[in-house]
């Protein structure tokens, strides 16, 4: 038997992590002083943010900029257009103070590259756009971070989006991201169909997935995978271009709304490959503005 | 924070911190460490508790502030973390528990930290790819294939000649 594929039974694999626990030492630490750890760091932030209000303040003063306050008390610039990139606030605060992101190479802010991007990618008009859990949402919105891959603190900034299309035939589910280029020195893993113009670079499950690729006019490397038939009625594509300038777009589509255990929502493809690769290959759908 | 909300909190530390150690063991594999970076964790929680208005959020955000702190502390310093090619002398196992667990523990070790946590993640808490990929701030498409080379890293740490044990090399490779 073998480790779990990533749609396999996860039970295999849970059994394996059980037994590098063994036996655990006792815990070193009480609830009480956990709580008076945690007291003592919200009165340093308090005083911190004290102090930090009336920095932002006066540099807003101070050189005319307009800063937006949101409901968590963060400031937030307006993005183009006027439009706000800021998140909506979530349900649950942040985890940490968010770390710097680095914009793309090209300098452009990422909330301001994640605008541009929703923008560019075209839907039929006969779809309906809701977000993960089922809400109508007002289209596409990218989200963004580092993509650390392997780790390397040099990696690129990836942008991503998904959203739940609702259309003749069902229920699907759409994912479209562009990349930066990657690192130097990024592992060769998997086999691309076996395509030597594209040296490996792109995972392929050739047990899952057929896969084929192709040359775009503009010079990018298309490939497109397939879910191969399955009793479970899971279908999905994935059309991946590759550009001249090492960075890469990506759109899937799948008939689950979010997870292999789901049902699938609908027994076709929702959007075909031409239409996945129009997205791909549009050159709005830009890493660089 | 209110008598009732630190009885609260308390609850759920007393409940839960041997669970988010365990995670967190499996992300380091060392429970010192794994100590150190749960009690960051809660201390974060505790300064956001009177915010969180969804009892359901806690393990989410708890989990979310756990895989930080760990990648984190993976990125400032990368002393601790060199992936050892074999076993120190000093774990050599008296029985095959014991053994089993020092050669998954090693294993997992030789797993990049972020491939790692998607491991941990999907496989040990059980998150679906969606709740990953927003926890880890990346894409489902990412989430899938660090699944995927996390599992080939694990496999081919396990089948190192003399790293497998007996009890462990029929269920994995």
């Amino acid at each position: 038997m073998s480790l779990p594929s990533t749609d396999d039974d996860p039970t295999e694999l849970r059994n394996v992590l059980e037994r590098a626990i063994g036996t655990e030492p006792p815990l070193g630490f009480t609830a009480a002083e956990v709580r008076r750890a945690g007291a003592r760091r919200v009165r340093g932030r308090r005083a911190g943010a004290a102090v930090g209000s009336v920095a932002v303040l006066a540099l807003a003063v101070g050189v005319g900029v307009p800063v937006l306050v949101d409901d968590r008390g963060s400031s937030v610039r307006p993005a183009a257009g006027g439009t706000s990139a800021a998140s909506p606030a979530p349900t649950t605060p942040a985890a940490s103070p968010p770390a710097p992101v680095r914009a793309p190479e090209s300098g452009e802010d990422p909330a301001r590259a994640a605008v541009r991007l929703a923008a560019a990618v075209r839907l039929p008009s006969d779809l309906t756009l809701r977000n993960l859990n089922g809400e109508p949402g007002g289209g596409l919105r990218f989200d963004f971070g580092k993509n650390e891959i392997e780790d390397n603190p040099d990696a690129a900034m990836e942008f991503f989006a998904n959203v739940s299309l609702t259309g003749p035939g069902g229920k699907g589910f759409l994912e479209v991201t562009v990349q930066g280029a990657r690192p130097a020195g990024y592992p060769k893993v998997g086999d691309l169909c076996d395509d030597e113009a594209t040296d490996g670079d792109v995972d392929a499950d050739v047990d899952r997935y057929t896969c084929t690729s192709s040359t775009a006019p503009g010079g990018a490397r298309v490939v497109v995978f397939e879910l191969k038939p399955n009793p479970e009625g899971h279908l999905e594509r994935i059309v991946l271009a590759l550009r001249p300038d090492g960075t890469r777009a990506s759109a899937s589509t799948n008939n689950l709304l979010r997870d292999s255990a789901e049902r699938p929502g609908r027994t076709t493809h929702q959007l075909s490959v031409r239409q996945l690769t129009a997205i791909v290959l549009d050159p709005a759908l830009s890493y660089y503005p | 924070m209110g008598a009732a909300r630190d009885d609260d909190f308390t609850a759920y530390v007393t409940a839960g911190a041997g669970r988010l150690r365990r995670t967190a063991y499996l992300l380091c594999g060392d429970w010192h460490r794994a100590e150190d970076i749960v009690q960051t964790a809660l201390v974060r929680l505790y300064a956001s508790w009177s915010r969180i208005h969804d009892p359901t959020a806690v393990d989410a955000y708890t989990r979310q502030v756990i895989v930080r702190v760990f990648l984190d502390e993976r990125r400032r310093s990368w002393r601790r973390e060199l992936p050892t090619e074999r076993l120190p002398d000093a774990a050599v196992p008296e029985s095959h528990a014991v053994e089993d667990r020092m050669v998954v523990v090693a294993a997992l070790a030789r797993v990049p930290a972020r491939q790692r946590a998607v491991l941990v993640l999907r496989f040990w808490e059980d998150l679906p790819v969606t709740e990953t990929a927003r926890l880890l701030g990346c894409s489902e498409g990412t989430v899938k294939s660090q699944t995927s080379r996390g599992l080939a890293h694990l496999r081919a740490a396990l089948a190192r000649d003399g790293v497998v044990p007996p009890t462990l090399r029929g269920q994995l490779l």
